[in-house]
């Protein structure tokens, strides 16, 4: 049976890992090679990096967080998002040892193109659309992130996710990000679109995660900070909420048991 | 005496994620540069992130295909991971029919329209392989929505996914592929390539 997972989120700003409130308040918590390399001892299902100053600052990809990571030879997949927006920076975060990406600001009109290159070269399996969303009077409106402002091309992105360039897409509760157990369930119950959901924003708690994991639609839960300061935190919510769709607990072994062949 | 383990790097790939992961069980690995760095090579890794017909093209246009040919028919151990398994096959209808390297006598097809196969799912071994028996019912990590089907005497192990099987292990002489990401599969992929290196 295909496992749902639980993925573990780093926010990285200018180069270091931090705390985020709703996008709009950021406390430092340390780097985040160390953060991703406790993550993979704990044996999260997927890390997901996502830089959240490359693409407003037109930055590129993180290259010095992407290859500090790779430094720390970790054995659990790696997303990464945060300045992807040509086909060659999709093609340079991949060769840095990610096996997938999350594209953010490059979902608009102008750049339809480039994402349907990236799928093309790359396939529609290594992308993630995310997509930060809001309630609003019981509808989704899909935000766009760089100004906060509601996004105008909710039909090209409703289209766009139909195209199959994309294989699961973000939803991220952005009003609730960063607030434990505020994730706003109503948000994965009407949104409508033809890919799995990994759900963001809010979540901290075993209830939530079961909870969550239960709609059909949703292959994921992607936890932030909630992950991070609590050792061991996965193996509880792994072990608690008693999901057989769940990996089950693993303690890793002694590293390095290996003798050189 | 040290195995010698050359990964190629044919444009999209992702051998930095697997030249970690042979470096985690104690085994050095070069990427590949030239050709005598794959002549040297007890075991040859075909990694794959990608789709299938630029990374075909890019293997054609580098004449990869010639230094694999080589390889194999010396006797020695390939390894195709995920898109480097399939790529080992007679060929694949992604984005249109393209022909594979035509190692393995099966054909790549899509698990389904709208379908991906992501994340963590488990290998039932359906024939005995010494390497592959310490993987059996074991949970590796997938990220990919084209497959062999799970018919011909190369396959191994099968996974399921919701109503269809397809093939996760296959083998054929000297020439193995996996459609799962050891390297990305913490305890258990780190394992499964221990015993390969300790087979070589």
């Amino acid at each position: 049976m295909l496992k749902k997972r639980i993925i573990g989120v780093i926010t990285v700003l200018d180069g270091w890992a931090v705390q985020s409130i709703g996008y709009k308040k950021y406390l430092p918590i340390g780097r985040p090679n160390i953060i991703a390399e406790n993550l993979d001892r704990w044996g999260v299902d997927e890390i997901l990096i996502i830089c959240i100053d490359r693409t407003i600052n037109k930055a590129g990809p993180d290259k010095e967080t992407l290859n500090s990571l790779s430094y720390k030879s970790l054995s659990t997949p790696i997303c990464y998002g945060g300045g992807i927006s040509t086909l060659r920076d999709a093609v340079s975060v991949i060769n840095n040892g990610v096996e997938r990406l999350l594209l953010d600001s490059i979902i608009e009109k102008n750049s339809i193109d480039e994402i349907f290159k990236i799928s093309e070269k790359l396939g529609s399996q290594s992308l993630i659309a995310s997509l930060p969303t809001k309630l609003n009077s019981g509808k989704i409106d899909f935000i766009n992130y760089k100004n906060i402002y509601k996004n105008k091309d909710e039909k090209m992105i409703l289209n766009l996710l139909k195209s199959s360039v994309f294989s699961e897409a973000l939803i991220i509760d952005l009003e609730n990000e960063g607030i434990p157990q505020s994730f706003n369930k109503e948000l994965i119950e009407k949104i409508n679109i033809p890919i799995p959901i990994i759900a963001f924003g809010g979540i901290s708690d075993d209830y939530q995660v079961k909870d969550i994991l239960k709609n059909k639609n949703v292959s994921a839960v992607a936890i932030g900070n909630f992950l991070n300061y609590k050792e061991h935190a996965v193996q509880k919510i792994r072990d608690n909420t008693k999901l057989n769709f769940l990996r089950k607990s693993k303690y890793r072994k002694i590293l390095n048991r290996y003798k050189s062949s | 005496m040290k195995k010698r383990v050359s990964i190629i790097d044919y444009g999209s790939g992702n051998w930095r994620s697997i030249q970690n992961s042979f470096k985690r069980i104690g085994c050095s690995c070069k990427v590949y540069r030239d050709e005598r760095s794959v002549l040297e090579s007890d075991l040859l890794v075909l990694p794959g992130v990608g789709a299938f017909k630029p990374a075909m093209k890019s293997i054609k246009e580098k004449r990869i295909d010639k230094i694999i040919f080589n390889h194999v028919e010396n006797g020695k151990t390939l390894l195709g991971i995920c898109l480097g398994m399939q790529l080992l096959g007679i060929s694949s209808s992604e984005n249109g029919e393209t022909r594979g390297l035509g190692l393995i006598n099966s054909k790549v097809t899509s698990i389904g329209d709208q379908e991906w196969h992501i994340g963590w799912n488990t290998i039932e071994l359906i024939k005995k392989d010494k390497l592959f028996i310490s993987s059996n019912n074991k949970d590796y990590y997938f990220n990919h929505s084209y497959a062999y089907q799970d018919d011909g005497d190369h396959v191994l192990s099968i996974t399921k996914f919701k109503d269809i099987e397809f093939a996760s292990i296959i083998r054929s002489k000297n020439v193995i592929g996996v459609q799962f990401h050891p390297e990305k599969s913490q305890d258990s992929g780190d394992s499964l390539l221990h015993s390969i290196i300790e087979s070589l």
